[in-house]
């Protein structure tokens, strides 16, 4: 596709989407999560929906921001090949101040969830205690959201102004463009560069704190120096395979075609090397505290790698975060294939989904049965319904492609 | 009686080389091509198939992985021992060894494969290798009888060679 | 690079090798003394026992194990060019990659000698290999000092490997022009590649599987050195972090001293239009990824170690930085992952003396690093009635300059009889001569 096919296509889709989001199958996906949340609550088991509730949280943070990193990281390395997918990672940002409403719940329940707000820990009641810890998370989420949405709303600007140059722009973009200054490109690229600089920094400070708050302090003694490290990787690996996912979609819209076989070989390989990556972290990790065998560190693997119901969903978390992925992505072909890699990035969310469980739930309610049932499905519904729902109304509004990009003509015909 | 001549050409443009290769390929007569570096074109033109060594590698790999961690285990198992708390024979310590002695025996296995398949090292003197196909000259090598000699060379200077010598 | 022509580079790195002049002599015996000197004291140590090292109890691990750790380290920024960035089709790494892929090798072997330095009676060294032996015994694997020799071994193996088979087209080329003692030499180096297409194709694939075995290896060995420490359960050296942390301080003292020699290599061999700023830029940046990496990894270990509220971990880390070896922890904290912040400005990593200063301030805080991870934490162990404080004597440090001789000496050896730049590679990324499309580069 060349560059006049590929700012029709976008044209077309800008001009012709049906911004009407609300489709009944995502109503009904947030329905059945907050039936499953008001029932579960209503007859009693409060702690398990809210345990449910923070699984996802912690998740579907991690997939939104880490997608968002994605295209960051892109940019970063001036990846060529990266660009047609740029847009795509971004578009997990609509998501983003929708978790800082979600978090209130967490508040809300933070006394069944967190051990320590009503028996608090002597010497850490400095740090782990509700106020500060509540203030801590939204201050990380407030400041990611809002960097990832400048980054973001950049980006658009410089595409809706490349697009639309010398054309009427159409009235919902006039505020948008406002003040833009389209002589100005190169030097907002470099502020680009320089915000990403900022957010690859914050990302990594914000999401360790996260992980040490939201995770690692429901077991108020166990400590790990890479736990955060391990959150954060851990969150761009689902990132990428999100993205994957929603590559494998894209296609099929008239401007998708410029996504080909080469950025899903590509994407295929990053997520190949993350999914190694993750499991380095894992295995430093565990290495060290099953040599160190101090008990403060070692009943928090034991309980979740020795004891049933959770050893069975330990080795499901390391076959399919670990294990299938490395195996089947060695082959090239396969990376290659859109649906075949939507299957593996599905396979590969549902590990870390399971791996986040294991993480929270033998801390919080624990469990002697097969940890998922019908309350851990409808909230994780609900949440994909509200993730889909986000994403959607990014999709319908905006221009998928990085059009603006200066290293986007490499992916174009007729361009070099 | 007749005797087989080398003729050797050398070209400076790889889309000129290109045209030789594929000219001689419809053509279906045997040659050989040198080129001071590797290039897509050439290879296409060539239409070589994928080089198999990567069988190499994962042969050696799956006996590393194998070897390594029998090793480990096998030793332990000769004493056993209660060493530092940690039972003798174990699996998760000895990912370690066996990831090592993976990578060993992958690489070595490459190394191997790349000796048979690319017939190295061979210290006989080529006929027809020109030092220039190591330096900026893309070269080749055909097998002619002394009849064609002549108009062998005219084509190929036609199609744009710097050189054309035989022997 | 634009605008040159095959033959040119081909000039350019071939004539790096020309015959030598005296200075280069004076150079090398100068190292190979060096080398010699460091040896005699090694000797003397041997005849005199560890005694005379200042290693005692409680501080067993000394400089020799510092030096251990420092010299892996620096070999990793040389896979890291060769390998990872040739997986990520990285182009500024085809003109530094050579000597880089020298020096990890040259960087092993010089670490390699510090075990069998520490060993004492290093005759005894085949012990730690699973040789059968007329005892039965089998060094026990579970150990991960045994772990470190295996993960060493492999990696002189494969980087030398990797090495050599990177060099064979770029032997074939000076072969061509070498005369006398010298083309037998190469001739013979060359494995007899002439670059037919059938060698190259085989080749490619090769060169791609190395490249993909090296990657994972390089992450390996130096997170397998760190479990040297981090498996114990000693304060301040029982961290989860440690394996990544010390991958990333590896790469970030390697890429500092490959930038230190190239700076002088090449403007000593003219080989400015090769390796050029872009190149240094380049690495300027993947250091200032690392030393960030290292800073988060200074500073959770910190906050852990705070809200662990484990009294002798907390009251390691407070020691490290105000005790009697704060001078040497704020030196590496300084040197690590302050300075290369300024690598943020484009004037300083675009400078040639910003990048000497800095890249040679790395190397400094880096070595202060291992010192500081290994003496603070042996010094101050659990009990205060063992407590006792390390210094290096002459002999360690006699030692240490020794294996910088011989280091060294490889190095100038290296460049002068083998080409420090891969011909093949920075013949590849010029543009292809055509006849047709403009790039008629002849």
């Amino acid at each position: 596709m060349n560059r006049e096919q590929l700012r029709q296509a976008l044209v077309g889709s800008i001009e012709t989407n049906d911004i009407s989001i609300f489709k009944p199958y995502l109503i009904a996906l947030i329905a059945v999560g907050v039936f499953g949340f008001a029932v579960g609550i209503l007859t009693g088991d409060s702690q398990l929906v809210l345990q449910a509730y923070l699984i996802n949280f912690v998740f579907w943070i991690g997939i939104a921001q880490g997608a968002v990193i994605l295209s960051v990281v892109l940019r970063l390395t001036n990846a060529k090949w990266g660009r047609p997918i740029m847009r795509l990672a971004e578009s997990a940002s609509a998501f983003l101040p929708v978790t800082i409403l979600l978090f209130i719940v967490v508040m809300l329940g933070g006394e069944k969830l967190f051990i320590w707000i009503n028996e608090p820990v002597a010497h850490k009641a400095i740090y782990l205690n509700a106020p500060f810890m509540y203030s801590r998370v939204l201050v990380s989420l407030l400041l990611m959201t809002g960097l990832s949405l400048i980054y973001v709303r950049n980006s658009i600007r410089n595409d809706l102004a490349a697009i639309y140059q010398g054309k009427l722009i159409p009235e919902r973009f006039r505020k948008l463009l406002a003040n833009y200054d389209v002589n100005r490109i190169d030097s907002s690229n470099e502020k680009q560069t320089t915000l990403s600089v900022i957010i690859t920094i914050c990302y990594a400070v914000c999401y360790s704190l996260l992980a040490v708050d939201l995770i690692m302090s429901l077991d108020p003694h166990w400590i790990s120096t890479l736990f955060g490290a391990y959150y954060f990787i851990g969150c761009f690996y689902t990132g990428i395979a999100f993205t994957i996912i929603m590559a494998s979609f894209f296609i099929e819209r008239p401007e998708g075609k410029i996504v080909g076989s080469k950025q899903f070989h590509d994407l295929g390989k990053l997520l190949f090397g993350f999914a190694i990556v993750n499991g380095d972290f894992f295995y430093s990790q565990f290495l060290v505290i099953w040599y160190g065998n101090l008990p403060e560190e070692t009943h928090y693997i034991i309980e979740r790698t020795q004891h049933q119901p959770w050893e069975t969903i330990a080795y499901i978390v390391l076959f399919l975060s670990f294990v299938a992925p490395f195996i089947i992505l060695l082959n090239k072909k396969i990376k290659m294939k859109p649906i075949a890699m939507r299957w593996i990035s599905i396979a590969i969310l549902l590990g870390l989904w399971l791996e986040r469980t294991l993480l929270i739930a033998p801390s919080v309610a624990g469990s002697t049965s097969f940890p998922i049932g019908w309350i851990q499905i409808t909230i994780t519904l609900g949440f994909l319904g509200i993730v889909i729902t986000s994403i959607k109304y990014f999709w319908s509004k905006f221009p998928m492609v990085v059009y603006g990009d200066p290293l986007l003509k490499y992916s174009l015909e007729g361009e070099k | 009686m007749h005797t087989k001549k080398i003729i050797s050409a050398s070209y400076i443009y790889v889309d000129d080389f290109v045209k030789v290769i594929k000219h001689f390929k419809s053509l279906n007569r045997k040659f050989v091509t040198y080129s001071p570096i590797p290039n897509h074109e050439i290879e296409e033109a060539l239409g070589a198939k994928k080089s198999k060594i990567g069988l190499f590698t994962l042969a050696g790999g799956i006996i590393g992985l194998i070897s390594g961690f029998s090793l480990a285990g096998f030793t332990a198992a000769e004493w056993n021992l209660i060493l530092g708390g940690k039972p003798p024979v174990t699996l998760i310590p000895f990912v370690v060894i066996g990831f090592e002695f993976t990578i060993l025996f992958g690489a070595l296995a490459t190394l191997l494969g790349l000796i048979i398949n690319a017939k190295l090292p061979s210290y006989k003197k080529l006929k027809g290798y020109k030092p220039e196909f190591s330096v900026d000259h893309f070269g080749i090598i055909i097998e002619a009888e002394e009849s064609e000699l002549a108009t062998l060379k005219d084509s190929l200077l036609g199609m744009g060679a710097k050189e054309v010598t035989y022997e | 690079m634009e605008g040159l022509t095959y033959k040119q580079v081909n000039d350019t790195v071939i004539n790096t090798l020309e015959p030598p002049r005296k200075f280069y002599f004076a150079i090398v015996s100068f190292f190979a003394l060096l080398f010699a000197a460091g040896m005699s004291v090694w000797f003397y140590m041997i005849v005199s026992g560890l005694g005379v090292a200042g290693i005692r109890h409680p501080v067993m691990w000394g400089v020799f194990i510092t030096n251990f750790v420092f010299w892996v380290g620096i070999a990793h920024s040389g896979t890291l060019i060769s390998a990872i960035l040739y997986l990520f089709r990285a182009e500024w790494r085809m003109s530094i990659y050579r000597s880089a892929e020298a020096m990890t090798v040259f960087a092993v072997a010089t670490a390699g000698m510090y075990p069998l330095i520490h060993l004492g009676r290093v005759w005894v060294v085949h012990w730690t290999f699973p040789i059968p032996n007329e005892m039965l015994l089998w060094p026990n694997f579970k150990s991960p000092l045994i772990m470190d020799v295996i993960a060493i071994s492999t990696y002189l193996t494969v980087s030398a490997t990797f090495f050599l088979i990177g060099m064979i087209p770029d032997i074939a080329a000076v072969r061509e022009k070498a005369t006398g003692w010298r083309k037998k030499f190469y001739t013979i180096l060359s494995f007899g590649w002439h670059g037919t297409n059938e060698q190259w194709r085989h080749y490619g694939r090769a060169y791609l599987f190395f490249a993909a075995l090296a990657t994972p290896l390089v992450i390996s060995v130096h997170s397998v050195v760190s479990w040297d420490f981090a498996l114990s359960i000693v304060p301040g050296w029982h961290s989860t972090i440690f394996a990544p942390y010390f991958v990333a301080g590896a790469i970030h003292s390697g890429l500092a001293l490959v930038i230190t020699l190239l700076i002088p290599l090449r403007k000593i061999f003219k080989v400015e239009n090769l390796i050029t700023i872009k190149n240094f830029e380049s690495m300027a940046k993947v250091i200032l990824l690392t030393g960030l990496i290292v800073g988060y990894a200074y500073a959770f270990e910190y906050f852990i170690a705070w809200y662990s509220g484990n009294p002798y971990e907390l009251a390691i880390f407070k020691w490290r930085a105000s005790g009697d070896y704060a001078l040497a922890f704020w030196t590496m904290v300084i040197c690590n992952s302050i300075v290369p912040l300024l690598f943020f400005f484009k004037k300083i990593r675009t400078s040639i003396v910003g990048l000497l200063v800095i890249s040679i301030l790395i190397n400094v805080g880096m070595w202060f690093e291992r010192y500081v991870i290994i003496v603070t934490s042996l010094a101050h162990d659990f009990l205060p009635a063992a407590w006792g404080n390390y210094a290096p004597t002459w002999v360690e440090i006699g030692i240490s300059l020794g294996s910088w001789g011989f280091f060294l000496m490889l190095f100038f050896l290296f460049v002068k009889f083998l080409p420090s730049i891969s011909i093949a590679e920075v013949k590849e990324i010029l543009p292809t001569p055509k006849r047709e499309g403009g790039n008629n580069a002849h």
